[in-house]
């Protein structure tokens, strides 16, 4: 199944995000962000369904709480980066 | 065993924080470390104890709480993080030497500690704006006096930080928990609070609100965040929150502050403050004593000092932990505030009460005064 992953800076801005994505009945999950998408060095990531992404980003982005990129992941593996 | 040295550290702590400790052997993992579900689960039970956080000091940030040892940690990286070489801080009159010794360290720094009188909010407001110059970077304000329990005028010397473009830290380690922030709101820069005090965690515990990024650190460190680089990360909390957080002490703090939530500040600080008038409306009457009180609820809180003459304060402390009653007798690592308060020379002994205490203990440390203060003065004799 695809999945969007949204990477955070750290796992704090990770679990914020969750928090507020599962109170608006976005099913969201922490994840270590996969190494092709590490950026820098560690990262945590929050894993949505893809058709929850505009939605998310929106809620995101009315919070003022910045995600750094966003990735489209089949199976668990990176396909590609998104524009959002 | 009677505790009136709750300004140090609050005792005993709600059940809850006592059970929780238990619990806490369940996240063993280290937050933002691994990617397994009781890392997962330990990096939420950390961000649940921020959110709660956030929400009691009306604070809309969660991810801009900082986990510290304790309110000498905040004070030292707000101080040390906003002041660079050739800057003028200010701090008021009633400062800890959590305050005084890290400003004292800088020696490429100057600062000015105002001088002002005890228990008078418009003397103090002026001292600390009168200190202020063009160079000025940091004014630095306790909330409430460890030893008088004077309560400062925050929010008026916040404002006029804020008209000035000057960095407010204000040192919250005995008003957490008993006074009501609404820092969203409030002009405070930082806030720099004690977990172990007035929100009912264990010691080496603390926590501070930071609404700005410091551009210096103290610590720098693994934050499981950015691992190629590496400089220190430039964002919240990661920037101050090197090396491993102490989970259990922080799953224990957020049943503290669900504690205070449930009871109110308010609640809690009326409370103690009933305490302090209780005891007062007798132990000042008590020959040879002297109490440091006012009647005005607006400046002081749940703190009493006094003094019995002819016997040093750490002597009385001392002969009283004999009687079974904690307290805290000596300068209470506040010079600053002896000396604007007149009782430099030998300190005072220090009542500090929390929600635990009762009117019953109350009766029994004045008894006890009673007794002491018969005793000293047919010694005299």
């Amino acid at each position: 199944m695809d999945r969007c992953l949204l990477v955070c800076s750290s796992v704090t801005y990770a679990q914020r995000a969750k928090k507020q994505l599962n109170n608006r009945n976005i099913y969201a999950a922490i994840i270590k962000t996969p190494s092709e998408a590490s950026l820098d060095g560690c990262h945590s990531a929050v894993s949505i369904k893809k058709d929850d992404l505009a939605r998310a980003v929106k809620i995101l982005n009315e919070m003022d709480l910045t995600i750094k990129k966003v990735y489209l992941a089949h199976m668990g593996e990176i396909v590609e980066e998104m524009k959002v | 065993m009677i505790y009136f040295d709750n300004s140090a550290t609050t005792y005993p702590k709600p059940s809850s924080v006592y059970a929780a400790m238990g619990k806490a052997s369940k996240y063993g993992a280290n937050s933002g470390r691994g990617a397994y579900p009781m890392a997962f689960k330990t990096s939420e039970k950390i961000y649940e104890c921020r959110e709660a956080a956030a929400e009691l000091l009306g604070f809309g940030k969660p991810e801009n709480i900082v986990f510290t040892q304790g309110a000498t940690s905040c004070l030292n990286m707000a101080i040390k993080g906003e002041l660079s070489a050739g800057d003028h801080a200010v701090c008021s009159g009633y400062e800890h030497n959590a305050v005084v010794r890290p400003l004292n360290s800088m020696k490429n720094i100057t600062y000015t500690a105002a001088s002002h009188p005890l228990f008078d909010r418009e003397k103090a407001i002026k001292a600390v704006c009168d200190a202020v110059r063009p160079d000025t970077k940091v004014v630095i304000c306790n909330h409430i006096s460890n030893v008088y329990g004077f309560i400062l005028p925050v929010m008026e010397i916040g404002r006029f930080c804020k008209e000035h473009n000057i960095t407010f830290i204000v040192d919250a380690a005995q008003s957490a928990g008993y006074y009501k922030y609404n820092l969203d709101l409030d002009p405070i820069d930082y806030l720099c609070c004690a977990g172990h005090k007035g929100l009912y965690g264990l010691m080496g515990t603390g926590l501070m609100v930071c609404k700005k990024t410091p551009r210096n650190t103290i610590i720098e460190g693994g934050t499981g965040s950015v691992s190629k680089n590496t400089d220190q990360p430039d964002f919240l909390p990661d920037r101050l929150e090197s090396g491993t957080l102490n989970t259990p002490g922080i799953i224990a703090l957020h049943e503290g502050i669900k504690y205070v939530s449930r009871k109110g500040e308010k609640s809690i600080s009326e409370y103690t403050r009933y305490l302090v008038k209780y005891v007062n409306a007798r132990l000042a009457n008590i020959p040879g004593v002297t109490t440091y009180y006012t009647d005005d609820d607006s400046l002081q809180s749940g703190v009493l000092s006094f003094c019995l003459s002819n016997m040093n304060p750490v002597d009385l402390s001392q002969l009283l932990g004999d009687y079974g009653i904690c307290v805290r007798g000596g300068c209470h690592c506040a010079p600053l505030a002896h000396k604007n308060g007149g009782t430099l020379d030998a300190g005072t002994v220090r009542l500090s009460f929390s929600g635990f205490n009762t009117t019953n203990e109350a009766e029994i440390f004045l008894k006890t005064m009673n007794k002491i203060s018969r005793e000293v003065t047919s010694q005299r004799k």
